[in-house]
This record gives structure tokens, sequence and C-alpha cells, in this order.
């Protein structure tokens, strides 16, 4: 006999639900043949869509023939009366199907909404958690106290941290530092393939982060210098299939040979690699003994039984006391290191220089009651809907109870009736999900994944979501109509008073207002913001600024590029420096006098320009002068600071202020500008102090163009390719890099819409059902009224009036609440709108309109009918 | 629970009646998933798993095949298939169906092919 065991990996989930289903008898027949399909597929079409099919077939094979009989499992009485609740809750479903739709659309709208935000979670708080032994892996980062008092905390670290702390201390495992290229030019079989997100790592990157090596041996691959190592996206990119192993690739620097391709890693990671180099083969570097410059990222896997706690103390102890105070001290520097768990970077570090954009722990928290108020509204619109129709089933309880029906039963069979309509809706809502998903991803710019959703653990909240809706929405109405006396409710008629609480349901729908208000001011608050980044003065001309990147040897022609490019009428000013505004700088230690007139070690974010900068960006001088080639000494003494470092410095008179680049040096470099303040990265942050200082010789290159941008770019590639045919010409508008800082901004803003659009959705729907309910209610007491001379308009304002009251009610905790929440979220941006108090209003208005059209609508009906159809009964 | 089961012919619907003919075809070796592929690959239209256990149970009930378990194969973890062989209550079923068939085929009038006249 063959061991059982060697079953395909199936998902979990499918298997136990398959098994669950299925006759014991026919599981081994049955089970067998969806597995030998697998298999089949599996070759033919590959792991996901195999399983995709397997899913299939198990949802198609749940039909009667393989179903267990119910008896053969409970108690052959208990499983009846099962049963017959079901069929019961059924027919009373199909009995009413506009109210039975209406429930099931507002319920499935809730679910569907809540297990996106579900996935979206479960993909922020997933990062990092595939490595192995993850609880062991830190990354260490660095504070940074100047002596004035200014604060910056980095991600990188020193070169030698890594292997010295590896060596002396016990309690690290290993270690891994990761050198960052960035965009790198590849060459392979002369052509040329530009790749982002390049790094050089030690050889025991695989003893630390989880890359699955398709081809190559971890233990080897990056040992040697010159050895790289590919993700699989860009090796199939660039050797189209065929085995790479042995492939050389040039880079401006380094040649490199492959020597191992790893599986793509999971979006759900904080550092994204798409190639791997060995560190060694930058030797210089790679052995650096420099303990002053901080640079790289390091990672340290500590051993089982180590406290982090007492790593991080041994870091701040013998390893700053040995190499980092006899560096610092003198400039008054203070260093401190700190241990972040890899899993926590994602969403909790303050960092800069992390290499891909954060989440934040506070947004999930926002989503997760965003999540709760979706879920809430659906229920309440259930246990509204349900109870309002107490009196349609008054008459059966009457009868059920008359003909013996204990309490507890009525409860069973009131809650089966909305377990079915929440088990419908469950299932139509990962129907629809499976569909919008992609749609999702598509409108949103998000990365969901939905077979997320056979996770182990996104099940157990599944199943808690539906027993939350299911039964707790479900209980109310049940213990409410099965408490009816039967006498009492076998009278029938004239018992409109006794509907259910009013006041409950009255509670229950000013609660559902109070969310909609708060997510649609919330909503309001978020675009108001949006819009005033996008349009925002950055203090610089951003637009129809393009940008390309100059290499080593490429710089050595820019006076020849310049001139040809300057040809174009259409290119007013061309520049060079050494980032675009949105991209970093360095920060080092320069000596700087003060406004008394000592010289003081401060650490000075600085951006090297040539001469043409400002004119290009249309940044003007607050003070004193651009560089100029006027003055002979410019480019070897003159500095510009911006308005943000004469106030950190407290200088009343800036110009003429001397810097040393270093203490030693007889060089005093003195201001001869300061330009205004602008925004050299996103509205996030407070503009930073920044020191400009001349440079002919720059990375990066800026072009002013003025009219037909797409004839200008093509003559730029044109004079690119003529002084460098083998490079390939890439440009950017400066506009793109700013849109990228504002992208997850826009992300949440567009959930939050959509969210709150639903969540008003289901509200209404909830409300024309109700509508509907108190409208026949009263249908004698308004064509009594009617009879006595009332006019339409105001029977129907005396229907909706009482919905209105149930808005303004609602408005007040929700205005509460949603001011202080914009208020927080606004602070989160240095530079942001005020809170409109004219969007509450506006929301109130909203919600009243949508209140009164759906709640007048039934009420016009009922106020148009002629009294005596409803009277003729009396 | 009573089913009603028309006696008085051998009634089988049309894809009931390929699974019985494939059935037939691959005895001894006639089991869902093989059915399922020489369905696919003998008529071209695609079948979920599903309706071909169907139909098999279905004709199963009718009486129409009979079933066994074979040994434990290793491609399936060690599982058993259930055979399926066509009884002699199918081989009627399956005659009836054709001779009803070619009964109607000669009926047609020869006009009835003739359309460019």
């Amino acid at each position: 006999m063959e061991p059982i065991n060697n079953l395909p990996k199936l998902p979990r989930f499918l298997f136990l639900f398959f098994k669950w289903y299925c006759k014991s008898e026919k599981f081994e027949e049955l089970h067998g043949d969806l597995e030998e399909l697998y298999i089949d597929r599996l070759e033919e079409i590959g792991k996901t869509r195999a399983m995709f099919h397997y899913a299939w077939d198990v949802m198609r094979c749940c039909q009667p023939y393989a179903w267990k009989k119910l008896e053969s499992q409970i108690n052959s009485n208990t499983a009846h009366m099962l049963k017959i609740y079901l069929r019961i809750a059924v027919r009373h479903l199909l009995r009413k199907p506009g109210y039975a739709a209406l429930n099931i659309f507002g319920l499935t709208l809730g679910i569907v909404s809540s297990l996106v935000i579900l996935l979206y979670l479960n993909q922020e708080l997933s990062f990092d958690n595939y490595h192995k032994d993850v609880d062991r892996i830190y990354r260490v980062s660095s504070h940074f106290t100047e002596a004035d008092g200014t604060k910056d905390s980095w991600v990188t670290t020193q070169v030698p941290l890594g292997p010295t702390v590896h060596e002396t201390f016990g309690e690290v495992e290993q270690y891994v530092r990761f050198f960052r290229q960035g965009r790198t030019r590849f060459e392979s079989k002369n052509v040329n393939y530009m790749m982002e997100d390049v790094y050089l790592v030690d050889s025991t990157v695989f003893d630390v982060f989880a890359f699955d090596l398709i081809h190559g041996d971890p233990a080897t691959a990056l040992i040697k210098p010159n050895s790289i190592c590919l993700s699989e996206s860009e090796a199939t990119r660039i050797f189209k299939g065929n085995n790479p192993i042995g492939e050389i690739l040039e880079t401006d620097n380094f040649s490199f040979e492959v020597t191992g391709v790893y599986k793509d890693q999971p979006k759900n990671s904080h550092l994204i690699a798409k190639a791997l180099g060995s560190a060694s083969t930058n030797q210089q570097m790679y052995s650096s003994e420099r303990w002053g410059g901080f640079g790289i990222y390091t990672y340290f896997k500590l051993t089982p039984t180590a406290s982090p706690q007492v790593v991080e103390d041994r870091l701040n102890g013998e390893i700053m006391d040995t190499y980092i105070r006899v560096i610092f001290d003198r400039f008054d520097l203070q260093v401190v290191y700190e241990m972040l768990p890899i899993r926590d970077i994602h969403l909790y570090s303050e960092f800069e220089g992390e290499p891909t954009a954060l989440g934040s722990i506070d947004y999930i928290y926002i989503f997760s009651v965003v999540a709760i108020f979706l879920i809430i509204i659906a229920c309440i619109n259930y246990m509204n809907l349900a109870t309002a129709q107490s009196m349609r089933r008054a008459l059966e309880v009457g009868v059920r109870k008359t003909m013996g029906a204990k309490r507890g039963s009525l409860i069973s069979q009131f809650i089966a009736e909305s377990v079915v309509i929440a088990s419908v809706s469950l299932v139509l809502s990962l129907f629809i999900l499976s569909l919008v998903v992609p749609v999702i991803n598509i409108q949103l710019g998000t990365s969901l994944d939905f077979t997320q959703l056979l996770n182990a653990e996104v099940i157990l909240v599944i199943v808690m979501v539906f027993v939350v809706t299911g039964i707790l929405s479900g209980s109310y109405p049940a213990f409410y109509l099965s408490a009816f006396t039967p006498s009492k409710a076998l009278r029938g008629g004239g018992s409109a008073k006794r509907s259910g609480n009013p006041f409950l349901r009255r509670g229950l729908v000013g609660l559902q207002f109070a969310i909609s208000i708060f997510m649609l001011i919330s909503t309001f608050v978020i675009n108001d913001q949006m819009q005033y980044l996008r349009n925002k003065d950055l203090g610089f001309d951003k637009d129809q600024v393009v940008s390309f990147n100059l290499s080593r040897e490429t710089v050595q022609q820019w006076d020849v590029l310049k001139q040809r490019l300057l040809q174009n009428p259409n290119i007013s000013n061309v520049t060079t420096a050494s980032s675009i505004p949105g991209g970093g700088y360095p920060n080092r230690m320069r000596s700087v006098e003060t406004n008394e007139g000592n010289m003081e070690d401060l650490g000075m974010n600085e951006l090297r320009i040539d001469f043409e900068y400002f004119p290009t960006l249309g940044i003007e001088m607050a003070q004193g002068r651009n560089f100029s080639f006027e003055y002979s000494t410019d480019t070897a003494r003159a500095l510009i600071v911006n308005e943000a470092m004469v106030r950190r410095l407290g200088w009343t008179d800036p110009i003429g202020k001397r810097i040393q680049f270093s203490r030693d040096s007889t060089v005093f470099h003195r201001v001869v500008g300061v330009a205004k303040d602008f925004h050299q990265s996103s509205l996030h942050d407070p503009i930073e102090p920044l020191l400009f200082a001349p440079s002919l010789e720059n990375p990066r290159v800026m072009v002013k163009v003025e009219g037909n941008y797409l004839e200008t770019i093509n003559y730029m590639e044109d004079k690119w390719k003529e002084l460098f045919p083998n490079r390939p010409f890439e440009s950017q508008f400066l506009d793109q890099n700013f849109v990228q800082f504002y992208e997850d901004d826009r992300i949440r803003g567009n959930l939050f819409l959509g969210f709150s659009i639903i969540m008003i959705v289901i509200a209404a729907l909830g409300l024309l059902g109700l509508a509907s309910f108190t409208a026949e209610q009263r249908s004698k007491e308004i064509s009594i009224r009617k009879v006595l001379g009332a006019s339409i308009q105001g029977l129907v304002s005396l229907l909706v009036k009482e919905f209105v009251i149930l808005v303004m009610i609602g408005a007040v905790p929700a205005f509460v609440f949603a001011y202080w929440f914009a208020e927080n979220w606004l602070n989160g941006f240095e530079y942001h709108v005020n809170i409109n108090l004219m969007l509450f209003a506006l929301v109130i208005v909203i919600i009243t309109l949508v209140t009164v059209a759906t709640t007048g609508f039934h009420a016009f009906r009922v106020a148009q009918a002629n009294p005596s159809e409803n009277l003729k009964n009396e | 629970m009573a089913k009603v089961i028309n006696m008085g012919r051998y009634y089988i619907g049309e894809f009931e009646e390929i699974v019985l003919l494939i059935s037939a075809i691959l005895f001894e070796e006639a089991y869902a998933v093989l059915i399922k592929a020489e369905i696919e690959s003998q008529s071209g239209r695609k079948v979920n798993i599903s309706a071909v256990h169907k139909a098999l149970y279905r004709l199963e009930e009718k009486g129409m095949l009979e079933s066994y378990m074979s040994d434990p194969v290793s491609k399936r973890g060690g599982k058993r298939r259930r055979l399926f062989r066509i009884t002699p209550v199918g081989k009627k079923a399956l005659d009836d169906s054709k001779d009803l068939r070619m009964s109607l085929h000669s009926q047609i009038p020869e006009k009835a092919f003739q359309w460019n006249q």
C-alpha cells in the first residue's frame, strides 16, 4: 500500500471543505479524481492555475451526489428540525424576494468591502514575514544628535560595523550588508539594459534573507568577486529564457558573471532587489575601515537565545566607545544605534533613506476601523429590516407557540434565517471579490492578491465576520420576535406600536447616519488635502522640466552636449546638480561660523549645483546673488544657503559668513547668497536647511523646455545619440518624481472615497426598507389625516421628518470625531489645508438629500394612495 | 425516498449517452478522470469533472452501469478508483437509442436535403 501522505500540496482550506461536504464512502474515489486532475494540470498549466482549477472543481463537485446525509451525522431529530428551519427560512426569503435581495445586497456590499480591507491589511501586516527565523533578524539604524540639537535618523550604518560585530559578539549568528547601487546600466552582448534597485551584498545574504535560488548554489554564489545573482524576471528580460548561468554582464564600473537566479521577491518585502552582486567586487568599499561614513544597510541575525536588547546595549556601549566616539566626539555629535526587527520595518520605521515606500501603522488602525464600520452598518441594516418585518411574522409566531413551540426553537429558527442570508452573502461576496480585486488593483494602484484569502488567519477572520453578521444581527430579531405572547400576536392588527423597540431602531439608524457622515467628511478632507498637494506652489518651477542622468563617462562630454542642446530655441535653460528636487542629498560635517563669529561643527545637507540651477528652476534669491562667472573665486570659494538654513543657524547677516569644509582646511568658503525656500522633498516634510556648493560636473541634468515637448525631447535624444551612440537616453519629467511622493496618499484617498460611497449606499438601502415599512405601518393614520384634509406635502414631510431628525442627531458625534480625525491626519503633513467647515455643512446636505430621496419615495406613495383603500377594512 | 424511474423505456439524456458509450469503449479502465479526458478529446467540448460524476452515478442508479473499486493507485496518493462497466440494461439503452435514431433517419424524405431546387 502506498503511503497516503504523498498528497500534492493543495490549499488546506479547500481540502477540508471538500472533506466536510463529501460522503466518507465516496471521498476516496472523488478526491482521488480531483488530485489526479490537479497533478495532470500541474505539468500542463502551472501551479497557480492548477490550484484555481482545483478550487473550481471543489466548488463544482459540491452537489447532492457527493453530499453527506445529514441524518448520519447528527441526531436524526435535530437534523430534521435543522432542515425544516432552513427550508422555512428559504421559503420566507423567497416569498419576499425584494426584501431578501435588499438584505443580501446590503450585506454583500459590506462583506466585500471589508474583505478588500482585510486583504489590504493582511498584505501590510505580512511584510517580510517570509524569511526563515524572521524573529531573529534585525536591521541596525542610526540616530544622530548634533551640537545645536538638530536630530536625524538614518537607516544606514558604516561599512565595518557588520563584520566587526559578527566577530566580537557571540550573540550575532550572521550579518549581511547591502550596498545600494541604484539604477545601473548592464550590457550583455552589446545590448544595454537599465536596472533599478541593484545591490552589492555579502555572500552571507542567503543565510539571513529568504532569497529562493532557482539556479546556483546559495553557499557559493556570491563569494567570488564579480559574481551576480539576478531576479527571475530580470534574468528572463535579459536572457530571454536561456540559462543565464555563466553569462557576462558589464556595467560602467565592473564586469559580472551570472552565478545565480532567484525567484522574484514577494511584494511584501521592505527591500526589493532586482540584482545582487557580490560585495567583494568592489574591494575598496568592501574592506573599508572607515567608521565615519554612514551609507549601507546592515542586518543581523541573532542566535536563538540572544536578547536584542543586550546586543543593542553592546552596540551603543563597546562599539560606540571603541570606534565611533573617537571620530564624532570632537564634533559634539552623538550617535545612537537602534535595532529594528525586520518585520517592523514596513510599518514602524521612522528612519530616512528606506529602500522602498513604507506603510504606516496608523493607517492599519484607520482601515480596521473602517472595516468594522462597514460591518456594523450592514448588520444594523439587517436588524432593522428584520425587526421591521416582525409584524408579518407575528401571526406565524403566535400559531407556532400555540402549537407548542418553545422559545428556544423559535430563536433557532430566526437565527437560521439570518444565517441563510449571511451564507448567501458570503458566497456571493467571495465570488464578487474574485472579480473586483483585479479591477481594484488597476484602478487604485494597489497590489492585492485574492489568493491571500486562503490563508488560515484570513479564513479565521472571515468565519468571525460570518458569525458576527449571521448570528449577532440575527439574534436581536430572534429574541424580540420569539417573545411575543401568542394571544396578542394572534389578535393581530392595530399593533403598530409594538413593532420592535422604536428607540433601539432609531438609535441604530442614528448610528448609521453618524458613521456615514463621519466617513464622508473624512473623505472630503482627504480629497481637499490631495488637491492642495497637487497644486501647491513648491517654490520652484517643476513643470516643463525634463531631467536625465549623466554617468561618470558621459559627464566628460557635458559641455559639448550642453551647447548643442541650447541651440534649440525651445530649450531656454539647462543645469546640472548632484540631485534633482525630490531626490536625496548627503549630510556632511562642516565647520560653520555662528552668528557670534565662532566656528562650530555641524552636519549640513549639501547639494552640488552648477551656476544655472536657480534660474532653470525659477528660484529667486532672497538676499545676495547667484553663483557667477564674473567672480573668478566663485567656483572655489562661494556658497549659497536657503532661508531654512539661515533660520537654523540663527544668522542675522548671512552674506559673507564663513564655512570650512573640514576643520583643518585653510580654505574658507563664504556665503554669497540666500535662495528662497523651496520644497526639495515631499510636503509631508518641512523644508530642510540646505547648503549649495558650486560644481561644474554633476550627475543629474535638468532641461527647461518650452513649446512642443515631444519634438524637443526627440531633439535631445538625437543630440545624445550623436555623442553617445551606445547609451540609452532616458528622460523623465520632474513632476513625475513628485507624484510618487503622494502615491500612497492617493491610493488611501481613493480607498476612502470608495468605502464611504459604499457605506452610504448600504445605509440608504436600509433606509429604503425601513421607510417602506414605517410608511406602511402608518398607512391608516395617513389615510385618516388625508380624509381630514391634510395635504400630500404635509404627509410626506411628516414621514420624512422622523428620519431627518435622526440625521441631525447622528451628525453631532460624527462632527466631533470627524474634526478630531481630520486634524490629526492633517498634522501628519508639514503643509496642509485648514479644515473647511463648509465641508461639514455640505455633508449634512448630501446625507439629508439621500435620506429625503429614499424615505420620501415611499412616503409619497402612501400619501397618494386612496384613503378608502386603506380604511375599508375597519 | 421514492425515485421515479421510467421503466417502460430506457430513457437517457444526450450527455449520459456519451458517458455511457465512452464507459463502454474504455472497458475495464473507465473511471471519471479518463472518461472526462476522452469526452474532451473525442467531442472537443470542455466538461467539468462534476458533470461526469453526476452522470456516472445516475447511470449506476438506473442500472445501466455497475461499478467496483480498483487497486490503490500511487498517482492519487494511494487512493482507489471507482471503475465502471456497462450492464446489459445499459447496452439495451444504447441499442434503443441507436435504433430510434436510425429509424428516424431513414424516414427523412430525400427532398428534405435538397435545398437548391
